[in-house]
C-alpha cells in the first residue's frame, strides 16, 4: 500500500498549496515508478499530526509512505522514539518527495529519528514566505 | 431548510433537470474521451468504468477528464442552476465560487481513491462555504460519500486536540464509535449540499459499481476566506467572484474621493 501525506500549514521550506504539493509528489512517484494515490492532508493547526496517526491506523503492514517534505516534522510535539516505532510498525520505507530522498525503515530507522530531532532543534526558524 | 439546521446537510432534487442533463453529457463525454486517449478502449457506462479502466490508470483518467470538464465555460452556471434557490437562502446573492470543479471517480476495490474522514475546515477551507456534491451514477452503500452527525462533528472540532497522540484512538476509530457515519443513498436526480464543518469521507468501494461525482464550493463573497493559517484558499487562488447583488453593483461603481 502506498500512502502520500501533505501539510496544509506552513513548513520551514515555505508555504505550499495542496495543488503544488501534489505536483511534487506525483513527479516523485513517476520518477520512482510508484502508483500515485490521493494524499492524506494533515490539518492546519500547529503541532497537529492527527491525520498521520490516522494513517498509522489505516495502513496495512509493509506499506510505504511518501511525505511532501521531511520538514513536515518540524513542530512534532511528542516523543520521537514512540513516533518512529509507529512508522516501523506499518511502513518499510518513508520517502520525502521534495528532498528526493528515502529511508529504509527496517535498516535505517535511526536516520529518521535523527532527522526529526534536528528539525525540532531548529524549530525557531522562521517560515519562508 | 430546517433539515439543514438540524443535520448540516440537505439532499435536494435538482432544481433544473435540463442543466443536469447538459452537465452529465459534459462529464460523460469528457471521461469517454479520456478513457479512449489513455486506455485505448471505449467506455460502456460510467458505473461500469472499472471494466474498461485498470485501477492503476484511474487517477490519470480522472486528471485528464478534470481538465476537459473545467474547460467548459458554462460549467459553473450549469452546476449552480441545480441548487440556486437553496444557495440564495443560505448564502445570499453575493457569491464566490471555487475556481475548479473537482471530479471523483471511485471504482470498486480501489484503495487509492479513499478519502479519509475529514472536515474541509481542518485543511484550511473557509468555515463559511457550502459544499455542493453532484453524482452521475447511483450512490449507495460504500460507493457513496459517508457523512456524520452535525452535533457530534461540532463536539469533535472542539475536542480535536485529544486525538493528537499516537497509540490513542485514531480520528477514524473515534468517528466510527461516536460520529455515526452514514453512507448517503442518492439517485442521479438528486444532489447534496453540506457545511464543511461536517466530518465526511469515502472508504473502499465494496459494491460492483463505480461512483462518478463532482464537487465544488460556494460562499458569500464578503465572508472570511481562510480557516487558520493556510495557503491557497483565497479569492483568486481558490475562489472567484461569481454573483453580485444589485447593491454590490452600485457600490462597485463608487470611487472614493482623492484629496
Amino acid at each position: 500500500m502506498i500512502i502520500t501525506y501533505t501539510s496544509m500549514r506552513p513548513i520551514p521550506i515555505g508555504r505550499f498549496s495542496s495543488k503544488d504539493q501534489n505536483i511534487i509528489i506525483k513527479k516523485y512517484c513517476q520518477n520512482e515508478n510508484i502508483n500515485f494515490s490521493i494524499p492524506f492532508p494533515e490539518f492546519v493547526y500547529p503541532n497537529c499530526f492527527i491525520q498521520l496517526f490516522n494513517i498509522f491506523g489505516l495502513a496495512s503492514c509493509n506499506s510505504n509512505i511518501i511525505f511532501f517534505s521531511s520538514t513536515q516534522f518540524f513542530d512534532y510535539p511528542g516523543n520521537i522514539g514512540e513516533l518512529v516505532n509507529c512508522f516501523r510498525g506499518k511502513f518499510d520505507t518513508i520517502s520525502f518527495a521534495s528532498e528526493n530522498y528515502q529511508i529504509n525503515l527496517n535498516q535505517n530507522y535511526k536516520e529518521l529519528e535523527k532527522i526529526i530531532e534536528e528539525l525540532r532543534d531548529t524549530k525557531h526558524i522562521k517560515i519562508k514566505t | 431548510m430546517q433539515n439543514f439546521e438540524r443535520n448540516g446537510y440537505l439532499i435536494n432534487n435538482h432544481e433544473d433537470n435540463n442543466s443536469y442533463k447538459q452537465l452529465k453529457e459534459i462529464v460523460e463525454e469528457s471521461i469517454k474521451i479520456s478513457v479512449k486517449n489513455i486506455c485505448g478502449n471505449k467506455l460502456k457506462s460510467l458505473s461500469k468504468l472499472h471494466e474498461t479502466v485498470n485501477n492503476i490508470n484511474v487517477n490519470e483518467v480522472r486528471m485528464h477528464s478534470y481538465n476537459l470538464i473545467n474547460s467548459f465555460p458554462n460549467l459553473h452556471d450549469l452546476c449552480f442552476s441545480l441548487i440556486k434557490n437553496q444557495i440564495n437562502k443560505l448564502l445570499g446573492p453575493d457569491l464566490a465560487v471555487q475556481l475548479k470543479v473537482n471530479l471523483s471517480i471511485v471504482p470498486p476495490n480501489d484503495k487509492s481513491s479513499i478519502i479519509p474522514l475529514h472536515s474541509d475546515i481542518n485543511t484550511g477551507e473557509s468555515i463559511h462555504e457550502i459544499v455542493s456534491w453532484i453524482p452521475f451514477t447511483k450512490c449507495y452503500s460504500s460507493n457513496s460519500l459517508f457523512i456524520t452527525d452535525l452535533k457530534e462533528s461540532l463536539k469533535l472540532h472542539k475536542n480535536l486536540a485529544f486525538l493528537n497522540k499516537p497509540n490513542q484512538p485514531t480520528i477514524s476509530e473515534y468517528a466510527e464509535l461516536n460520529l455515526k457515519p452514514q453512507y448517503l443513498n442518492m439517485d442521479i436526480n438528486q444532489n447534496l449540499i453540506f457545511t464543511p464543518i461536517m466530518y465526511h469521507g469515502s472508504n473502499t468501494n465494496l459494491t460492483n459499481d463505480t461512483r462518478v461525482s463532482i464537487n465544488y464550493r460556494l460562499k458569500n463573497l464578503f465572508s472570511p476566506y481562510l480557516h487558520h493559517d493556510c495557503e491557497g484558499k483565497s479569492l483568486s487562488t481558490f475562489y472567484k467572484r461569481y454573483k453580485i447583488s444589485k447593491l454590490t453593483e452600485v457600490t462597485d461603481s463608487y470611487k472614493k474621493p482623492i484629496f
